[in-house]
């Protein structure tokens, strides 16, 4: 704790630019951000809204510009001195250490700690601090036994523990529910409007916008595309602002209605549990041709643990999956016979070989015949490859560049390719656009609709509601590894979903 | 509030496949450039470590040169010292395609050239070729279990490959020591107990005149095989799936445990070889000599081959013939064995170092960047 | 067996197990930040030859063990520089760690081999050490076996009460959190992985100084091996180290006397395989399926940490 001072204060970028190598993040940015307002920093994927908080925060230097903080130039050279600023920010991922408590969590990030700890000294003291807090976090639980919403708001209090006045929140809502977001939202915008804090989100989600934030900053490319109060811009002209062109990429048109007979029938499924997160007890799901289910619910709920089964990679301990009516165990074998994929989560760390190259990661399915074949066809491989990187608009350095060279969305066109290849009877997704820049998640998108109107069976596993809501024909809610609410995708109501998420219906 | 800016997307990059033809090309010139430059490096700081010992460098290098390559009779004597080391190299390389880091090969050596041993005592009759057959069998097997168990307990158990294998190598000698000095002890062998001999007939002779033993060729051959098996067969590329991410490969239903056990064995039963063929053409009994450190120099030509079977060739030549200079070495400069070791040791470090270096430097990346 | 046979075996066991106890300690705190160091053989070797070299060339213990306690630094920083800054492989850099300091202490040990030194002065606490029984048994030892143990729990108390002893846990928890609070990981790991080797020099030169007052070739006879064992089996727990240390300590001692008494007719190889063995069943019984929930490996542990960009 460097200073007694509280309450909001203003900073501002002045012709900040930033470059790595050849490339250019940065290219003359200033923007204002005044304090007690909300902020919103707008952008895709590789707008460079990081880089510019990071230069604000000292992480980076800039090449070129200056940072004011109250109308001074303050010279921001690492971390330490945003810092002593009050500069703070709270990551997407990663800033709380899980095995360790709230409290160990928040007297470790506080610079000032003496070398030898008192922790009954630092107990009342932060016990006295919680006092002041608009809301409570317990602090001698692990913070990996956290829900997602707490360990935000663990966050947000750490934040304030550490007397940030300048406060950044990357993304702060990607892993909450509806309910969870607005609460947290809502007691933000009311700690900035009370004078405590400026606050800066950087987001993607609009509605959020609309709803909480005050002023708006816009980037693209690297360059100031636009700023504004976030009441007089609709969210037309932010999307127009953010990717360049004035239309959105359209919603993938449904055309069909789903098959009769069902093609993955799920019966009593049981799993244990494993460390603290839900076993599945799952006791019937069904996943028609030509439909899409999608499956929501809060991270951790189960849906790793149901794509873990579908997917081979964990046995379950009762219960009975049939796939077109035949018995079903996962083995690479009834993949292959019953036309069955899944598309993992995080693709390069789930799916693929990063050091291996795009041709063999796109031949992971079919390199072997589904297990007749001895020697590998290298002619057959790389036509393979060729076909699946044109049909899919892959940018790569070369079909045999190391597939972990390419961007994420690359990545998942690789890995979609592959596994939308040939017949595909089920279809299991999940989260397949986490990451992804705006064109890239259309594409995606897009790419799993026109699967379903082929009349693949696609169960959609995801934490992006909306998401769900855009591409589901039907829409299931698993809490602790049970289905719990059931709801046809048109017309469903994100707020009951929501409810049903967290359990308050 | 400013304009709005309307910019087109940039036009998309010409077809993939053609953005750089140069680069299979520029991959592998670095992966012969860096390993080379560290070599360099690694001699360098060796020459710096002998001027300290007051030593000549010059001199050093000279004596490595013709104690190992220079004559018919010291090149002889570096693929005789080659020809286990290419077996053992093995051992490490081929778990290493599962991610598998095996250090335990010289355990494997011993157990193989025990087991070689073993296997001709109840037949002492039986025709020299049946008996190198049977021989070469238990050198496998007895190599490949010993392996084996290491990548049962690694899959069953989770348990780190690497200090397991190293201590089942601290047992092995052990067991090893224990029947050689015991139940396996031939009475006539005095100073250096040993075992029984095997029949006359099983001995493997020396190639056309030579004094090279089929050790050799059937090194060269298994490291063929190994890269074929490796990069041509599905096996092998389901074994590099599993090492490069064993998750892809659980995705895709393969049998990960089954092919890292299946690798340890083989691993094993390479280095269980190099044991038998000491024992058949070389030896004649096991005895302490067996343990000579081949399979702890393996380690360091695999990690130097970067795991390549085929860059394992020259790898072992080149210490072999280090290793067969080191007579010559000790008689003149005076340098004890251990200096060899030193030498390998700053090898393997400037190896890695250099390693860490793929992807820097400007000249090996495509042409067009990243994507 | 009596007592005038009892305590002694048991000193004994203390001796045996104070090597182990210094390396698994030091590689313990390099594995709570994350690090993974299989260059222990090497870096105690290195501080088993240089600790006698200067021993002979001296005669004061006080250089010989700073002398050993700065040769394994000089390897750990040469881990440090290849796995911490150049980002290599942490296991591949362990095992030529090994390979070179196995070479060097060989090579520097070669005028050496068979000469013997003084061992260790032995502290005897006044006072305490004539109590009956109890005395002998803990209070006649040399200053480093009271020095191991003061370690094992001083290292307790700094990784739970200190500021220093959270960030190193939380480096070795989650790298990229302690990156974005604003520590330094790879300075925080560099101290931990330069302790380690101090740790394991000091470890190395009770073997050579207090243990076996001689030097031999690879005289560690795979003690680091068998200390990297210890950490998985104290859990990543410095009180649990001591126990473990001591245990393998007991196994090696009872091992010798059993070979020494005659009273058991096993040969003596067979006999020389039960620490390992031990090592490997202990391994196994330990990582069965409902144990593995229990070991706190750290998050982090052998993973390279690249400061992003």
């Amino acid at each position: 704790m460097t200073t007694d001072v509280t309450g909001a204060i203003e900073v501002e970028a002045v012709g900040i630019a930033k470059r790595f190598g050849a490339f250019t993040a940065l290219d003359g940015v200033s923007a204002r951000f005044r304090p007690a307002r909300v902020h919103a920093l707008l952008g895709e994927n590789g707008a460079g809204k990081s880089t510019l908080v990071k230069c604000l925060l000292g992480y980076y230097r800039a090449d070129e510009g200056s940072i004011l903080v109250e109308g001074r130039e303050a010279s921001i050279e690492r971390p330490a001195d945003a810092d002593a600023l009050g500069l703070g920010m709270v990551y997407q991922h990663f800033t709380l250490v899980p095995s360790m408590t709230v409290a160990e969590n928040l007297v470790m990030a506080r610079a000032d700690v003496p070398a030898v700890i008192d922790w009954s000294r630092e107990r009342t003291a932060l016990a006295a601090f919680m006092q002041t807090m608009p809301f409570q976090v317990p602090l001698d639980i692990p913070v990996g036994r956290l829900a997602a919403g707490e360990r935000q708001k663990t966050e947000i209090v750490k934040q304030l523990y550490l007397r940030r006045r300048f406060l950044v929140l990357d993304e702060p809502t990607s892993v909450l529910t509806p309910a969870e977001a607005e609460q947290m939202l809502g007691l933000v915008r009311e700690l900035t409007h009370s004078g405590a804090i400026t606050t800066v989100i950087i987001t993607h989600k609009l509605r959020e916008v609309a709803m909480f934030v005050d002023d708006v900053t816009v980037l693209r490319r690297g360059r100031m595309a636009g700023s504004g109060e976030a009441r007089s811009l609709s969210a037309a002209a932010m999307t127009a602002m953010m990717i360049g062109e004035p239309q959105v990429p359209a919603n993938p048109e449904r055309r069909g209605v789903p098959a009769q007979a069902p093609v993955l029938e799920i019966t009593g499924l049981r799993t244990p549990g494993i460390g603290g997160r839900a076993g599945l007890g799952i006791d019937k799901l069904i996943v028609r041709g030509r439909e899409i289910v999608g499956i929501a619910g809060v991270s951790g709920n189960g849906q790793a643990g149901l794509v873990e089964v579908l997917a081979g990679q964990r046995a379950a301990t009762d219960g009975e999956m049939l796939v077109d009516g035949e018995p079903y165990d996962a083995t690479r074998g009834a993949a292959q016979a019953r036309h069955v994929r899944v598309l993992p989560e995080e693709p390069l760390r789930n799916g693929c070989v990063p050091r291996m190259t795009v041709t063999d990661n796109l031949n992971f399915r079919t390199f072997d015949d589904g297990g007749g074949r001895f020697w590998l066809d290298a002619r057959a491989m790389g036509q393979r490859a060729r076909r699946m990187i044109d049909m899919f608009g892959i940018r790569a350095p070369s079909p045999l560049a190391p597939i972990g060279v390419l961007s994420g969305g690359n990545v998942q066109r690789c890995v979609l390719a592959r596994e939308l290849d040939g017949e595909v009877r089920l279809l299991v997704v999940a989260n397949p656009c986490f990451g992804l820049d705006v064109k890239a998640v259309a594409d995606i998108r897009a790419r799993i609709m026109a699967a379903r109107n082929a009349g693949t069976a696609v169960l959609l596993i995801s934490e992006d509601l909306d998401e769900i809501l855009e591409l589901a024909d039907r829409i299931l809610v698993m809490r602790e590894g049970r289905i719990v609410h059931e709801t046809p995708g048109a017309g469903a109501d994100a707020q009951a979903i929501g409810a049903h998420m967290v359990g308050q219906h | 509030m400013t304009a709005i800016e309307l910019q087109q997307a940039a036009s998309l990059p010409a077809p993939a496949r053609d953005a750089d033809r140069f680069y299979p090309l520029r991959r592998a010139a670095e992966a012969v450039v860096f390993p080379l430059a560290a070599l360099v490096i690694a001699l360098a700081l060796f020459s710096v470590f002998l001027l300290a010992l007051g030593k000549s460098p010059g001199t050093f290098f000279w004596l490595v040169w013709r104690g190992a390559f220079a004559s018919a009779f010291s090149l002889q004597n570096t693929l005789q010292r080659a020809a286990p080391l290419l077996l053992t190299s093995l051992c490490v390389a081929i778990p290493a395609q599962l991610g598998l880091v095996i250090i335990g090969g010289e355990g494997a050596v011993l157990m193989g050239g025990l087991a070689a041993v073993v296997a001709t005592y109840p037949l002492q009759t039986a025709p020299g070729w049946l008996l190198d057959g049977l021989m070469a069998i238990a050198g496998c097997a007895g190599g490949g279990a010993w392996i084996g168990l290491t990548g049962l307990l690694r899959t069953k158990r989770g348990i780190n490959e690497t200090i397991v294998s190293l201590v089942l190598y601290y047992i092995a000698l052990a067991v090893f020591n224990h029947l050689v000095e015991g139940v396996l002890r031939d009475p006539a062998s005095l100073n250096k107990p040993s075992t029984y001999a095997i029949p006359p007939q099983a001995h493997i002779p020396s190639l056309f005149g030579t004094e090279l033993h089929p050790g050799l060729p059937v090194g060269i051959l298994a490291c063929i095989a190994a890269w074929v098996l490796i990069t041509r067969t599905t096996t092998g590329f389901a074994a590099r799936m599993t090492g490069g991410n064993m998750r892809a490969a659980q995705l895709q239903g393969l049998p990960v445990q089954r092919l890292m056990i299946g690798a340890c064995v083989l691993g094993g039963a390479c280095a269980g070889l190099a044991g038998m063929i000491e024992i058949a053409a070389v030896q004649d009994r096991a005895n302490s000599s067996l343990a000579a450190g081949y399979g702890f120099t393996g380690i360091l030509i695999a990690f130097l081959a970067r795991h390549n079977s085929l860059a394992i060739m020259p790898m072992a030549v080149l210490l072999g013939g280090v290793g067969a200079a080191g007579g010559l070495l000790q008689r003149r400069l005076d340098l004890p064995d251990a200096s060899v070791l030193v030498l390998q040791g700053l090898i393997f470090v400037c190896i890695l170092a250099s390693d860490t270096m793929y992807g820097r430097i400007g000249w090996f990346q495509p042409a067009r960047g990243r994507a | 067996m009596t007592g005038g046979v009892l305590i002694p075996l048991l000193q004994t066991v203390v001796t045996s197990a104070t090597p182990l106890l210094f390396a698994a300690l030091g590689e313990l705190v390099a594995e709570r930040s994350g690090v993974l160091n299989l260059g222990v053989e090497g870096m105690m070797l290195a501080g088993a030859v240089f600790g006698f070299a200067v021993m002979t060339a001296t005669g004061s213990d006080t250089l010989a063990l700073l002398a050993a306690a700065a040769a394994g630094t000089t390897l750990a920083l040469l881990f440090g520089v290849l796995a911490l800054t150049l980002a290599a492989s942490q296991v591949a850099t362990g095992l030529a760690l090994t390979i070179f300091g196995t070479g060097l202490s060989t090579l520097i040990g070669a005028r050496y081999t068979g000469r013997t030194v003084p061992p260790l002065p032995r502290l005897d606490v006044p006072g305490l050490s004539e109590l009956p029984v109890i005395g002998p048994l803990l209070f006649r030892y040399d200053a480093m076996v009271y020095l191991s143990v003061a370690s094992a729990f001083a290292i307790g108390w700094f990784l739970r009460r200190t500021r220093g002893g959270m960030v190193l846990r939380a480096v070795g928890e989650s790298d990229v959190s302690a990156h974005s609070i604003g520590h330094p990981v790879i300075r925080i790991r560099y101290l931990a992985v330069l302790f380690g080797g101090a740790m394991a020099g000091l470890g190395g030169a009770y073997l050579s100084l207090a243990y076996t007052p001689l030097w031999a070739e690879q005289m560690t006879a795979g003690r680091g091996w068998i200390a990297l064992a210890l950490v998985v089996f104290a859990a990543w727990r410095p009180g649990r180290a001591l126990m473990g240390a001591y245990l393998f300590g007991g196994i090696t001692v009872l091992q010798l006397y059993l070979q020494g008494s005659g009273l058991v007719a096993i040969p003596t190889q067979i006999l020389a395989m039960v620490p390992y063995i031990a090592t490997i069943v202990v391994l196994t019984v330990i990582s069965s399926a409902s144990a593995r929930s229990r070991l706190s490996a750290p998050a982090c542990l052998g993973k390279t940490f690249r400061v992003a960009t």
